[in-house]
Protein backbone atom coordinates (compact mmCIF):
# COMPACT_ATOMS: atom_id res chain seq x y z
CA UNK A 1 0.00 0.00 0.00
CA UNK A 2 1.52 3.31 -1.09
CA UNK A 3 1.90 5.70 1.69
CA UNK A 4 2.49 9.79 1.44
CA UNK A 5 4.76 11.73 3.96
CA UNK A 6 3.69 14.29 5.55
CA UNK A 7 5.34 17.22 5.75
CA UNK A 8 5.75 19.30 8.89
CA UNK A 9 2.87 21.41 8.91
CA UNK A 10 0.50 18.30 9.40
CA UNK A 11 -0.06 18.39 6.02
CA UNK A 12 -0.39 14.89 3.94
CA UNK A 13 -1.74 13.80 0.28
CA UNK A 14 -4.13 10.90 0.51
CA UNK A 15 -4.45 8.20 -2.09
CA UNK A 16 -6.58 10.27 -3.76
CA UNK A 17 -3.71 13.04 -3.96
CA UNK A 18 -6.40 14.99 -1.51
CA UNK A 19 -4.60 17.28 1.08
CA UNK A 20 -5.33 16.50 4.33
CA UNK A 21 -4.86 18.55 7.26
CA UNK A 22 -5.63 17.80 10.96
CA UNK A 23 -5.79 20.66 13.78
CA UNK A 24 -6.74 20.75 17.21
CA UNK A 25 -9.24 22.51 19.31
CA UNK A 26 -12.13 24.08 17.60
CA UNK A 27 -10.26 27.52 18.37
CA UNK A 28 -8.07 26.75 15.14
CA UNK A 29 -10.83 26.39 13.25
CA UNK A 30 -9.97 29.64 11.57
CA UNK A 31 -6.21 28.87 11.34
CA UNK A 32 -6.78 25.60 9.40
CA UNK A 33 -8.99 28.09 7.46
CA UNK A 34 -6.25 29.90 6.55
CA UNK A 35 -3.79 26.65 5.78
CA UNK A 36 -6.74 25.36 3.19
CA UNK A 37 -6.86 28.97 1.80
CA UNK A 38 -2.76 29.24 1.22
CA UNK A 39 -2.61 26.01 -0.09
CA UNK A 40 -5.52 24.13 -2.01
CA UNK A 41 -9.51 23.80 -2.60
CA UNK A 42 -8.88 20.48 -1.58
CA UNK A 43 -7.43 21.01 1.69
CA UNK A 44 -9.10 18.87 4.50
CA UNK A 45 -9.55 20.23 7.89
CA UNK A 46 -10.17 18.39 10.90
CA UNK A 47 -10.63 19.23 14.43
CA UNK A 48 -8.59 17.76 16.69
CA UNK A 49 -11.28 16.60 18.81
CA UNK A 50 -13.44 14.92 15.81
CA UNK A 51 -10.78 13.30 13.46
CA UNK A 52 -12.62 10.74 11.54
CA UNK A 53 -10.06 7.96 12.03
CA UNK A 54 -11.84 5.82 10.07
CA UNK A 55 -12.36 8.38 6.79
CA UNK A 56 -11.05 6.65 3.64
CA UNK A 57 -8.79 10.05 3.15
CA UNK A 58 -6.73 9.09 6.63
CA UNK A 59 -6.40 5.89 5.71
CA UNK A 60 -2.88 5.80 3.59
CA UNK A 61 -1.64 8.16 5.42
CA UNK A 62 1.77 8.20 7.32
CA UNK A 63 2.23 10.97 9.76
CA UNK A 64 5.21 12.50 10.55
CA UNK A 65 6.64 15.17 12.68
CA UNK A 66 8.76 16.17 15.82
CA UNK A 67 9.87 13.79 17.91
CA UNK A 68 8.11 11.83 20.55
CA UNK A 69 8.27 13.40 24.19
CA UNK A 70 9.15 10.53 26.63
CA UNK A 71 5.71 10.73 28.16
CA UNK A 72 3.35 9.74 25.15
CA UNK A 73 0.47 7.49 26.63
CA UNK A 74 -1.01 6.45 23.35
CA UNK A 75 2.50 5.49 21.52
CA UNK A 76 2.15 2.12 24.19
CA UNK A 77 -1.44 2.21 23.92
CA UNK A 78 -1.73 1.90 20.15
CA UNK A 79 1.72 0.02 19.38
CA UNK A 80 3.39 0.90 15.98
CA UNK A 81 0.71 4.47 16.11
CA UNK A 82 2.59 7.40 16.61
CA UNK A 83 1.73 10.72 18.08
CA UNK A 84 4.78 13.89 18.35
CA UNK A 85 3.68 17.24 19.16
CA UNK A 86 1.47 18.66 21.82
CA UNK A 87 1.72 15.56 24.12
CA UNK A 88 -0.46 17.39 26.78
CA UNK A 89 -3.60 17.06 24.97
CA UNK A 90 -3.99 13.28 24.84
CA UNK A 91 -5.17 13.00 27.76
CA UNK A 92 -8.00 14.80 26.47
CA UNK A 93 -8.53 12.72 22.97
CA UNK A 94 -10.89 10.23 22.64
CA UNK A 95 -8.80 6.83 22.29
CA UNK A 96 -7.31 6.30 18.69
CA UNK A 97 -9.00 3.18 17.26
CA UNK A 98 -7.08 1.02 14.55
CA UNK A 99 -5.61 2.71 11.79
CA UNK A 100 -3.49 2.00 8.93
CA UNK A 101 -1.42 5.57 9.86
CA UNK A 102 1.37 4.20 11.32
CA UNK A 103 2.57 7.64 12.57
CA UNK A 104 0.34 10.85 13.51
CA UNK A 105 1.53 14.63 13.96
CA UNK A 106 -0.66 17.70 14.73
CA UNK A 107 0.35 20.58 13.17
CA UNK A 108 0.46 23.68 14.76
CA UNK A 109 -0.37 26.59 12.33
CA UNK A 110 1.93 30.04 13.66
CA UNK A 111 -0.68 33.18 14.10
CA UNK A 112 -0.72 35.09 11.01
CA UNK A 113 1.41 32.58 9.05
CA UNK A 114 -0.29 33.74 6.06
CA UNK A 115 0.70 37.14 6.39
CA UNK A 116 4.68 36.41 6.09
CA UNK B 1 3.92 53.09 24.31
CA UNK B 2 7.70 51.91 23.11
CA UNK B 3 8.46 48.46 22.51
CA UNK B 4 11.00 46.20 24.22
CA UNK B 5 11.83 42.96 23.36
CA UNK B 6 14.92 40.57 25.13
CA UNK B 7 17.05 37.84 24.71
CA UNK B 8 18.89 35.65 27.69
CA UNK B 9 21.50 33.38 26.08
CA UNK B 10 21.66 32.37 29.78
CA UNK B 11 19.22 29.43 29.47
CA UNK B 12 19.73 25.95 28.39
CA UNK B 13 16.71 26.90 26.14
CA UNK B 14 19.06 29.67 23.82
CA UNK B 15 20.72 27.77 20.60
CA UNK B 16 22.35 29.82 18.63
CA UNK B 17 20.39 28.73 15.23
CA UNK B 18 20.42 30.76 12.52
CA UNK B 19 16.53 30.42 11.61
CA UNK B 20 14.72 31.70 14.70
CA UNK B 21 17.71 34.87 14.68
CA UNK B 22 16.49 35.45 11.10
CA UNK B 23 13.29 35.58 12.46
CA UNK B 24 14.08 37.82 15.05
CA UNK B 25 16.17 39.86 12.85
CA UNK B 26 13.31 40.74 10.86
CA UNK B 27 11.01 41.15 13.85
CA UNK B 28 13.79 44.14 15.21
CA UNK B 29 13.60 45.79 11.71
CA UNK B 30 9.69 45.85 11.93
CA UNK B 31 9.55 47.03 15.71
CA UNK B 32 11.99 49.85 14.48
CA UNK B 33 8.55 50.72 12.87
CA UNK B 34 5.75 50.18 14.48
CA UNK B 35 7.28 51.56 17.95
CA UNK B 36 8.64 55.15 18.59
CA UNK B 37 11.50 53.56 20.88
CA UNK B 38 12.54 50.27 21.22
CA UNK B 39 14.91 49.11 23.70
CA UNK B 40 16.77 45.36 24.21
CA UNK B 41 17.88 43.74 27.22
CA UNK B 42 20.07 41.35 27.00
CA UNK B 43 23.52 39.90 28.56
CA UNK B 44 26.77 40.33 27.19
CA UNK B 45 26.44 37.41 24.59
CA UNK B 46 23.33 38.56 23.57
CA UNK B 47 24.23 42.30 23.00
CA UNK B 48 27.31 40.58 20.92
CA UNK B 49 24.77 38.45 19.16
CA UNK B 50 22.52 41.68 18.35
CA UNK B 51 25.89 43.72 17.60
CA UNK B 52 27.38 41.60 14.94
CA UNK B 53 23.92 40.75 13.18
CA UNK B 54 23.52 44.73 13.21
CA UNK B 55 20.03 45.06 15.33
CA UNK B 56 19.41 48.49 16.03
CA UNK B 57 17.68 49.72 18.99
CA UNK B 58 17.52 52.57 21.11
CA UNK B 59 18.74 51.45 23.77
CA UNK B 60 20.91 48.18 24.93
CA UNK B 61 20.56 47.18 28.42
CA UNK B 62 22.65 44.08 30.00
CA UNK B 63 21.27 43.34 32.90
CA UNK B 64 20.59 40.43 32.70
CA UNK B 65 24.39 39.34 33.10
CA UNK B 66 24.02 40.12 37.18
CA UNK B 67 20.16 41.04 38.11
CA UNK B 68 19.04 37.57 39.69
CA UNK B 69 19.71 34.39 41.56
CA UNK B 70 19.02 32.05 38.40
CA UNK B 71 20.57 29.04 40.22
CA UNK B 72 18.22 26.32 39.55
CA UNK B 73 15.96 28.04 37.47
CA UNK B 74 18.20 28.11 34.16
CA UNK B 75 15.51 26.33 32.27
CA UNK B 76 12.35 28.50 32.93
CA UNK B 77 13.51 30.50 30.29
CA UNK B 78 10.48 33.59 30.62
CA UNK B 79 12.30 33.94 34.00
CA UNK B 80 14.38 36.81 32.56
CA UNK B 81 11.81 38.26 30.10
CA UNK B 82 9.71 38.91 32.84
CA UNK B 83 12.78 40.74 34.63
CA UNK B 84 13.38 42.62 31.70
CA UNK B 85 9.94 44.58 32.66
CA UNK B 86 11.68 45.68 35.55
CA UNK B 87 13.58 47.96 33.24
CA UNK B 88 11.11 49.65 31.72
CA UNK B 89 9.73 53.59 33.03
CA UNK B 90 7.89 54.37 30.40
CA UNK B 91 4.33 52.65 29.10
CA UNK B 92 5.57 49.36 27.06
CA UNK B 93 5.01 46.44 25.65
CA UNK B 94 7.29 43.73 25.55
CA UNK B 95 7.33 41.67 22.10
CA UNK B 96 9.08 37.96 21.40
CA UNK B 97 12.25 37.06 19.48
CA UNK B 98 9.62 35.67 16.81
CA UNK B 99 7.04 38.32 16.97
CA UNK B 100 6.59 39.92 13.95
CA UNK B 101 4.61 43.51 13.78
CA UNK B 102 3.68 44.79 10.51
CA UNK B 103 1.69 47.50 12.12
CA UNK B 104 1.73 49.54 15.19
CA UNK B 105 0.40 48.68 18.11
CA UNK B 106 -3.96 50.51 18.06
CA UNK B 107 -4.80 53.27 20.61
CA UNK B 108 -6.95 50.85 22.25
CA UNK B 109 -3.90 48.55 23.68
CA UNK B 110 -1.52 51.70 24.44
CA UNK B 111 -3.83 53.32 26.18
CA UNK B 112 -4.45 50.04 28.30
CA UNK B 113 -2.94 49.45 31.82
CA UNK B 114 -2.46 45.63 31.10
CA UNK B 115 -1.43 44.30 27.35
CA UNK B 116 -0.93 41.04 26.39
CA UNK B 117 -1.57 39.24 22.49
CA UNK B 118 -4.02 37.14 23.23
CA UNK B 119 -5.63 34.38 25.47
CA UNK B 120 -3.92 31.38 25.28
CA UNK B 121 -5.31 27.99 24.72
CA UNK B 122 -6.86 26.63 27.89
CA UNK B 123 -5.88 23.26 25.86
CA UNK B 124 -1.96 23.92 26.73
CA UNK B 125 -2.70 23.53 30.52
CA UNK B 126 -4.47 20.25 30.54
CA UNK B 127 -1.03 17.54 30.55
CA UNK B 128 -0.41 15.56 33.93
CA UNK B 129 2.98 18.07 34.39
CA UNK B 130 1.10 21.54 33.99
CA UNK B 131 -0.90 20.22 36.67
CA UNK B 132 1.89 19.11 38.71
CA UNK B 133 3.33 23.03 37.76
CA UNK B 134 0.59 24.86 39.31
CA UNK B 135 0.41 23.04 42.79
CA UNK B 136 4.23 23.50 43.01
CA UNK B 137 3.09 27.59 42.58
CA UNK B 138 0.52 26.79 44.12
CA UNK B 139 -1.93 28.48 41.89
CA UNK B 140 -5.09 28.01 40.58
CA UNK B 141 -5.43 26.17 36.73
CA UNK B 142 -9.03 27.46 36.11
CA UNK B 143 -8.17 30.87 35.56
CA UNK B 144 -7.17 32.90 31.89
CA UNK B 145 -4.40 32.67 30.57
CA UNK B 146 -3.04 35.02 28.21
CA UNK B 147 -0.05 34.30 25.35
CA UNK B 148 2.85 36.49 26.26
CA UNK B 149 3.71 36.92 22.59
CA UNK B 150 3.07 40.45 23.85
CA UNK B 151 3.22 41.73 27.43
CA UNK B 152 2.96 44.97 29.13
CA UNK B 153 1.08 48.01 29.22
CA UNK B 154 0.50 51.82 29.64
CA UNK B 155 0.55 51.41 33.60
CA UNK B 156 4.27 51.07 34.31
CA UNK B 157 3.78 50.11 38.03
CA UNK B 158 1.02 47.96 37.25
CA UNK B 159 3.72 45.78 35.11
CA UNK B 160 6.25 46.11 37.11
CA UNK B 161 4.11 44.88 39.99
CA UNK B 162 2.81 41.70 38.13
CA UNK B 163 7.12 40.88 37.35
CA UNK B 164 8.05 40.82 40.89
CA UNK B 165 4.79 38.69 41.30
CA UNK B 166 6.01 36.73 38.62
CA UNK B 167 9.47 36.41 39.77
CA UNK B 168 8.38 35.24 43.08
CA UNK B 169 6.39 32.54 41.70
CA UNK B 170 8.96 31.44 39.65
CA UNK B 171 11.29 30.53 42.83
CA UNK B 172 9.03 27.60 43.11
CA UNK B 173 10.83 25.67 40.43
CA UNK B 174 13.96 26.08 41.53
CA UNK B 175 15.48 22.71 41.02
CA UNK B 176 11.81 21.29 40.55
CA UNK B 177 12.00 18.48 37.19
CA UNK B 178 8.90 20.30 36.32
CA UNK B 179 10.15 20.99 32.72
CA UNK B 180 11.18 25.10 31.76
CA UNK B 181 8.56 25.44 29.37
CA UNK B 182 5.63 24.97 31.76
CA UNK B 183 6.58 26.44 34.44
CA UNK B 184 7.27 29.21 32.31
CA UNK B 185 4.06 29.02 30.66
CA UNK B 186 2.70 29.08 34.23
CA UNK B 187 5.19 31.84 35.76
CA UNK B 188 4.78 34.17 33.05
CA UNK B 189 1.23 33.43 31.12
CA UNK B 190 -0.90 32.10 33.79
CA UNK B 191 0.33 34.60 36.61
CA UNK B 192 -0.66 37.52 34.19
CA UNK B 193 -4.20 36.25 34.20
CA UNK B 194 -4.11 35.45 37.86
CA UNK B 195 -2.84 38.89 38.89
CA UNK B 196 -5.03 40.14 36.26
CA UNK B 197 -8.27 39.29 38.25
CA UNK B 198 -6.80 39.76 41.54
CA UNK B 199 -6.09 44.08 40.78
CA UNK B 200 -9.56 44.29 38.81
CA UNK B 201 -8.08 45.70 35.93
CA UNK B 202 -8.50 43.56 32.59
CA UNK B 203 -5.74 42.68 29.79
CA UNK B 204 -6.56 44.43 26.77
CA UNK B 205 -5.60 41.92 24.06
CA UNK B 206 -4.06 42.50 20.47
CA UNK B 207 -5.77 39.77 19.01
CA UNK B 208 -9.55 38.53 19.81
CA UNK B 209 -10.33 35.08 20.69
CA UNK B 210 -10.70 32.47 19.12
CA UNK B 211 -8.74 33.88 16.73
CA UNK B 212 -10.20 35.06 13.14
CA UNK B 213 -8.12 35.77 10.07
CA UNK B 214 -9.49 38.85 9.50
CA UNK B 215 -8.43 40.36 13.13
CA UNK B 216 -4.83 38.88 12.28
CA UNK B 217 -4.87 40.63 9.24
CA UNK B 218 -5.87 44.23 10.79
CA UNK B 219 -3.56 43.96 13.54
CA UNK B 220 -0.55 42.74 11.12
CA UNK B 221 0.94 40.19 13.57
CA UNK B 222 2.84 37.49 13.15
CA UNK B 223 4.05 34.73 16.10
CA UNK B 224 6.30 31.74 15.22
CA UNK B 225 5.82 30.53 18.12
CA UNK B 226 6.94 26.74 19.51
CA UNK B 227 8.81 24.94 16.45
CA UNK B 228 7.81 27.46 14.21
CA UNK B 229 10.24 29.52 14.09
CA UNK B 230 12.86 26.41 13.39
CA UNK B 231 10.62 24.98 10.20
CA UNK B 232 12.79 26.02 7.11
CA UNK B 233 8.88 27.39 5.47
CA UNK B 234 8.67 30.22 7.63
CA UNK B 235 12.77 30.72 7.71
CA UNK B 236 12.70 31.13 4.31
CA UNK B 237 9.59 33.44 3.91
CA UNK B 238 11.02 35.32 7.07
CA UNK B 239 14.33 35.71 4.79
CA UNK B 240 12.67 36.42 1.62
CA UNK B 241 10.50 39.53 3.47
CA UNK B 242 14.16 40.34 5.16
CA UNK B 243 15.95 40.60 1.94
CA UNK B 244 13.04 42.28 0.04
CA UNK B 245 11.44 45.15 2.81
CA UNK B 246 15.20 46.25 4.76
CA UNK B 247 18.23 45.43 2.31
CA UNK B 248 20.88 46.75 4.09
CA UNK B 249 19.52 44.65 8.05
CA UNK B 250 19.99 42.06 5.58
CA UNK B 251 23.23 42.52 4.30
CA UNK B 252 24.38 43.44 8.14
CA UNK B 253 23.01 40.15 8.80
CA UNK B 254 25.09 37.85 6.51
CA UNK B 255 27.87 39.35 7.02
CA UNK B 256 27.60 39.23 11.40
CA UNK B 257 26.47 35.43 10.71
CA UNK B 258 30.10 34.99 9.44
CA UNK B 259 31.45 35.29 13.45
CA UNK B 260 29.32 32.42 14.23
CA UNK B 261 28.93 28.88 13.97
CA UNK B 262 25.23 28.12 14.30
CA UNK B 263 23.92 25.15 15.18
CA UNK B 264 21.61 23.11 13.83
CA UNK B 265 17.33 23.88 13.40
CA UNK B 266 16.58 20.47 13.95
CA UNK B 267 12.81 20.44 14.83
CA UNK B 268 12.24 20.67 18.19
CA UNK B 269 9.02 20.45 20.67
CA UNK B 270 6.29 22.01 20.21
CA UNK B 271 6.84 24.83 22.92
CA UNK B 272 10.49 25.15 23.20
Amino acid sequence: MARHKVQTLGLARSADKSLVAVHYGAELAALASELADELSSDVWVFDFFAVPWAHPVLRDVDWIGVPPRKACPLRARCGDLLLTSLPHFYETAEPIPSTNSRMCYFATYPIGGFLL
Amino acid sequence: MNGMTSLWTGTPHFRMCRGPLLIQTLGVCLAARAFPSVDFVTDSRGAEIADRLGWRFNRVMTVFDNDLNTDGLEHVWALKKISACLTQTEPFVQFDGDVLMFRPLPERLTSARLVAQSLDYWQHYTSPEMKEGFQVAELPSDVDKFNAGLIGGADVALVRAWALYALELARAFRHQLISGTVASMIVEQASFGIFSARVGVAVQTLLRFPFQKDNIAEAGFIHLAGAAKHEPRWIDRAERRLRAEFPDAYARFLEGSKFFDFVSTAPCSSYE
